[in-house]
Order: structure tokens, then sequence, then C-alpha cells
């Protein structure tokens, strides 16, 4: 047989099965990276609490309540999130602070220790104190702080924004 | 222990290393060097396309399973997500489809060569067989798989190809059952439509598969090929194979895009009457179905089918008591007969259809269903499933029950279904001051009380007290009453009536004066009165006053006193508390859709 039509059918043969391969990847790996494009983080707004309910020196956690949509699920309100709220000494600048209870290692929800004297992470024992300030090397970075506000009110209500940051960086950087 | 590779040709670096560990290198070299005639030719290209689409069912195929979930709940919204929502996942599900049902033709065209080179014959009936069984593997594909996606089509094919199933004498029923995960289509339904279409039959057709190829490299080329000459597949069949392969998936991918995607109908409904129609190779069953009715029937879905699928199999015997010629006449005879009386069958089944205005009219429904359901579902389904979508609707659930059991006497928008006993007012603006508005202007419209007040004097009441003081009132005073009328659906649920009355948006309402002087006579709050009758407008418009008329017209407060013939009849019993709530949003036009401007 010729060896130039053996040539044309030979390469011929690549450039089809390329086009068909690459034709096929395109729209899946557009599929299956979809996640990557799309917003995942919100700020959710809540009011938590009286100012008054919080006592200095002991933290008091609250659940955020959303509506969430899940895919193609629209979940009505339920806990969305955890927020630790510690009130400061008066005259320390902010009356609260607010950590999210999501631990900066790994993402589980971060508890108190058994004699509540700290902060503790249930899944690699990260600890913090009330400060949101590591006290072992488990955590890359100190509990996330949200922004809070406090009505005008004689007994300030607080408002807490409540959203996610990255896990395993030592920086906090906001999930969007 | 010798290398097997002829020295000549054993390959060098990282392929040389696999092919010492692995042989891969001979296994591609058997594969591109298999003799094929020196005419290389397309028709040689339908088994090489159904692999390569095999390929893509895969690959298409898992990348639907990363988003789709089989449960009852969530199988339709997760497929409405990867059409909807996902990044190209209208293609992906559309040529997971469209190259599905486009392997049935090219298998069926597959077989028809088969039949004309008359390669069923000794020694390949075994791979004749494993041919029709991969046949039989890629329809119980396309079955499963458009059952998964749990929508109106899906649902009731499935139902019905089962119940068809579940009539076989004897085993059908345990069939039935088996199939199912019980006696009704369910989530055990679905769990195992995914095994089966997942797992079970991938499983199976690539064994088959795996067996059909190396019969056919190992009785390599017939008789009457190999006289033409024989070369290696590589590179002149396998180019024509890839050139087929472009074209043919090149032409499933346009008709992808050209239909955006594949269709996907209304969630499954099982309290619906869809006009379910089996998957398009099968119509000319369903027709034929029409010829044989009552007991007959399993003569057209199993008796004829039976027939047909065995002598498929047993054709590679037919040479044995016939002549050699004649067999193979008779065996491409009997294909394409076949193929032509399905062809014929399937058209006049479509004929029929189209001549069918009931079927037309159901299809114009499941229409209306399907785009009601996109638009709910585009702002997420509720964790219950996306059956609940529909079926709390307003629009959709409220105004069907409205209009069986209502519209016959109401109209709505001036338009009453079929012939109810009696013409009832208009319910177009129920609880409305525009409603109240045009009563009071004249209550003695054919709408209103004009159609019913003849049967029973009392209902002329609203009519006499135009003709009496009401006539008295200016436009002015009636906008008054209306406003107040209408607020009264704002009443909160179980307010007590002083504490309403005497409340100051009440007493400071300029219609709660023309109320006292006008109406108050008639309507008591709560009481009957049978002197003065008019039912208690308390919390009238509200969705308690609505739900109390449905269920008990006849209480002494409502309709009481009117005979009973020219009464509502009552509805408890007949109405689900969610058939009354979407019905009141329906009237009271509550319902997405409907936000206003």
């Amino acid at each position: 047989m010729n060896s130039s039509r053996r040539d044309f059918h030979r390469i011929g043969s690549f450039l089809l099965g390329g086009a068909v391969s690459v034709g096929l990847a395109i729209p899946g790996v557009a599929f299956l990276l979809d996640p990557i494009r799309r917003k995942s983080g919100k700020v959710i707004t809540q009011e938590l609490t009286r100012l008054s309910a919080l006592t200095v020196g002991e933290p008091k956690s609250f659940a955020i309540i959303a509506e969430r949509r899940d895919a193609w699920v629209q979940y009505p309100k339920e806990p969305v999130g955890l927020v630790w709220l510690v009130r400061q000494p008066e005259g320390s600048g902010a009356a609260v602070v607010a950590y999210t209870a999501e631990c900066p290692h790994i993402g589980c929800q971060i508890g108190l220790t058994d004699d509540a004297k700290a902060f503790v992470c249930p899944c690699h024992r990260a600890e913090f104190d009330f400060q949101g300030k590591k006290k072992n090397a488990v955590s890359p970075r100190a509990m996330d702080t949200l922004d809070v506000e406090l009505t005008k009110d004689d007994d300030p209500t607080v408002i807490v924004h409540f959203q996610r940051y990255r896990t395993q960086s030592p920086e906090k950087v906001p999930l969007v | 222990m010798s290398d097997t590779t002829p020295q000549e040709n054993a390959p060098e670096g990282v392929v040389g290393w696999l092919e010492k560990r692995g042989g891969l290198h001979t296994l591609f070299r058997a594969a591109l060097d298999r003799p094929v005639p020196s005419v290389a030719r397309f028709r040689y290209a339908l088994g090489a396309a159904l692999v390569s689409s095999l390929i893509i069912e895969i690959v298409t195929g898992l990348l639907l399973m990363t988003i789709y979930s089989p449960s009852v709940e969530a199988a339709w919204a997760s497929a409405f997500h990867i059409d909807q929502v996902l990044s190209m996942g209208w293609f992906l599900r559309g040529l997971h489809n469209y190259a599905a049902h486009a392997m049935v033709i090219v298998a069926a065209m597959h077989l028809a060569s088969v039949v004309v080179a008359g390669v069923y014959r000794a020694p390949r009936e075994m791979n004749w067989w494993l041919g029709l069984g991969l046949l039989g593997i890629l329809i119980a594909f396309t079955l499963t798989g458009n059952a998964l996606v749990w929508d109106q089509d899906g649902y009731w094919a499935w139902n019905v190809e089962t119940g068809i199933a579940g009539g076989a004498p004897v085993i059908g029923p345990y069939i039935h059952r088996v199939v199912l995960g019980g006696t009704e289509l369910g989530n055990a339904t679905l769990t195992r439509l995914y095994a089966l279409h997942v797992g079970l039959l991938p499983l199976v057709v690539l064994l088959l598969l795996r067996g059909h190829v190396v019969l056919a490299r190992k009785h390599a080329l017939s008789r009457r090929a190999a006289e033409w000459g024989v070369e290696p597949a590589w590179p002149r069949q396998v180019f024509l194979n890839l050139v087929f392969t472009t074209v043919f998936l090149g032409t499933i991918s346009w008709m992808v895009v050209a239909n955006h995607g594949v269709s996907l109908e209304a969630p499954a409904d099982p309290a619906s009457q869809y006009p379910a129609r089996p998957a398009w190779f099968f119509l000319w069953l369903f027709e034929l179905r029409k010829s044989f009715p009552g007991p007959r029937e399993i003569i057209a879905t199993m008796v004829i089918p039976g027939a047909l699928a065995s002598v498929m199999f047993l054709l590679p015997f037919i040479d044995r008591v016939l002549p050699r010629k004649v067999a193979h006449f008779f065996a491409c005879a009997f294909a394409f007969g076949v193929l032509g009386g399905a062809g014929y069958l399937s058209v006049r089944s479509l004929q029929a259809d189209g001549a069918d205005s009931h079927y037309r009219e159901a299809l114009i429904e499941a229409e209306h269903a399907r785009e009601r359901a996109f638009a709910l579902a585009s702002r997420g389904v509720p964790p219950g499933g996306a059956a609940i979508l529909l079926e709390r609707d307003p629009l959709f659930h409220g105004r069907k029950v409205f209009e069986q059991k209502c519209q016959g006497c109401h109209p709505f928008e001036k338009r009453r279904i079929g012939e109810g006993s009696m013409a009832a007012p208009e319910l177009k603006g129920f609880g409305t001051k525009e409603w109240v508005r045009a009563l009071l202007e004249n209550p003695d419209e054919p709408s209103f009380f004009g159609g019913i007040k003849r049967c029973d004097p009392l209902l002329a009441g609203m009519a006499n007290w135009k003709k009496g003081t009401g006539k008295n009132l200016s436009a002015e005073e009636l906008d008054q009453l209306s406003a107040f009328v209408a607020s009264f659906a704002e009443i909160p649920p179980d307010t007590p009536v002083p504490v309403w009355e005497n409340s100051d948006l009440v007493q400071n309402d300029p219609g709660y004066a023309l109320w006292a002087d006008q109406c108050a006579s008639c309507h008591l709050w709560g009481e009957a009165d049978e002197a003065n009758f008019g039912p208690s407008l308390y919390a009238w418009g509200s969705r308690a006053w609505f739900r109390r008329m449905l269920l008990s017209p006849d209480a002494p407060d409502l309709y009481g006193a009117v005979k009973s013939a020219c009464r509502m009849p009552a509805f408890a019993g007949q109405l689900t508390e969610n058939d009354i709530d979407t019905m009141y949003r329906f009237l009271r036009g509550d319902y997405q859709g409907n936000e206003g401007p």
C-alpha cells in the first residue's frame, strides 16, 4: 500500500481520536469542576442575645439559624453554625467578642474543656484561651473572630455577622 | 522463560518495561493488527461505533453519578439540578441519553449486517447469541435509565413495563414484586433500578462484550471476506472506524445541542393521569397490544415477542433443516420483515395518538405541570422532595381542586366547568375589596346572587337590600364599606368578636358605621337569626372562614336557613387540609409567580 495514504490514515486516526476525546473532556471537566466556580460563603447577620445575659469570663455558645440551600434542596430555617460569645471586662474596648466555633485547623466544632477554663476542639485537641489565642501548636492560627454589633439600647442586643473561613491556613481567609 | 514477543517487534523504553510486566503492547498490537478484509468498509465500523458509544456512556454515566441521587425525594430534583444548574450538565445527561438510544439503532444495523453477511451461522452461533444478549442488555439500560429520573414519563413507563412483566404466567407476580422491591413503585424500586443500571448491567455488558470481541477475533473473517484479501486493521480500518464514530457522535452531540438536552417531565405523581407511552423501540408492541384486547393481551405482550426472540435465537440452526441458500433467504426475510412490521406499527401508533384529542390534551396538561414544576424548583426543592412542589402549589393543585369540586357552580373569571346544578357567585377575587364592591354595586348580577335567588327567596336578600336602603349609598360610601368588609380577612384567627370590634382599627374605620347601619341587622357575628337571614361574615375571606364554609355550609350561622337543595353541599370528608389550603391561597392569589408589581 502506498505510504502517503498510510500516513494519512495514521495521522487522521490520531486527529479524530483526539477530537472525540477533547470534545468529551471539555464538558466533562466543566461539569466535574463546577463547584469551584460557585460562590459558597455568605454572611449571615443574626441577633443572638442581650448583653446582660453574658457574664465576663464565661463564654456562651449560640446557634446560627438560617435557611440553607444544599445543592437542589432548599432547607427551612435550621442551625447552620455555632458561635461563642465572650463578654469582655469594662473599659477593654469591645464589650463582647464573637468567635466562630469552627476550628481553624480542620473545621470541627470547638467546645469547652472539662474545667471550662479554655476552648478545645474535640478532633485534634487544639486548645485556645478565651482571647482566642492558641494554647498548643495544633491549629495554624487563633480562633476566628466575627464582626459584632451592639444596638443602642440600655441593654444592647448582640448582633453577629457570621461567616466561614478557610481551614488549614495560617491566615484568616473568608470562604467566598 | 522466553519472551513471547517476536524479537523484531520488541519495544524499548517505557513501553518495553510495561510490555515485559503486563503484556499491554501485545494486547494493543493484537487489536490493531487484527486481520480485516483489504476492502475496508464502513459496515465494519458499526461495532467500533458501539464500543466508542459504550465508552461515552461509561464516562458520562460516572459524571452523572457524582450528582444523581436515587431516592424518591431526590431523584427528580438531582436530575433537575444537573440540567438547570450545573455547567454542561444538560449536555452530559443529554449525551448519555441520546447515545444510548442511538446505540439501539446502530446495534440493530450491526445485527442486520450480520444477518445479510450470513455470519451468524456455524461456527459463530455463540457470538450471535452474545450479540443478541448485548442488544437485550442495551434495551434494559435504556429502560432503567429512563425510570431513574423519576419524572412522570419514567415513573409511568416503568410502572407499565414492570406491570407487563408481572403479567407473565406463574412467576410474573414474583418477578414484579422483586423488581419493584414491593407491590408499589417507591424508594426500593429506585435503589434497585440504580443497582441494575450502574452495577449489574455494566458488569454483564462488559463480560458479554469481552466474549463477543474475543470470539469475533477467534473466528476472524468469513470465507467470502477472506477471498477479498486481508490486511491489518491499523491504520485503514481504524481510520474508517474513527471517521464513522466521529460522524456518529458528532450527529448525536448536535441533536443534544439542538434539543437542549433530553426532556425532563414533571416530577412523578402517582395520583395523576399521565398518558404514558413506551420507549420508541417498543411502540410497535404498544400498537400490537390494541389488536389483542382482554385476556388475549398476553399474545401481544408475551407470546409474539417471545416467539420473535426465539426465532432470532434459533436462526443459526435453520441451516440444518433447510438448504443453505433458502435458510439465508429466510433469515434475511425474517429480520427485515420484523423491522418493517415494527416500523409500520410504530407509525400507526404515532398516527393514532396524533388523531386522539384526549391524548393531545393530556400532553398539554403534562406540559403545564412540567413548566410549573420547573418554575417552582428553580428556587430549590423542599426536603420532602419534588412531588411536594406541585402538590402544595396553589396555582397547580389548588386550582385543580377548585376546577374539580367548585367550578361546576362557581365561575372563575366568568367560566364554569361542566354542568353544575347552580349558578353560584363568581369567586375570582374572593375576599378582596373589588369583589365586595362589585357585589354591592349589583348583587343581582348572574355572577353573584342573580342566578340562585330563584331557588330560595332567602338568597335574594342582597338584591332586596340594594332595592331598599342600599340604593341610597354614595359611591364613596360603597368604597368605604367594601374596604371594611375586605378587612375581615385580616382578622387574626381565634380573635373574640368584642376584642376585634372594640379595637381602634375598627372603631376608626369609616366603613364600620356604614356596616352597623346597613349590614349588621342581617349579618350577625357568629349567630343565626331566622327572621333576618344573612350568613355570619366575621373573618370572612380568612382561611378559617373559607374552611368552615367548605366543610359545614349548613351551620346555622352560615347558610343553615337556606333550603338544602339551594345550599352549597358540605365538602367535609372530601377535601384534605392541603386541598383547602392550596385552594384558599389560589383564590387569594397567594402563590409563587403572583407576587404583584
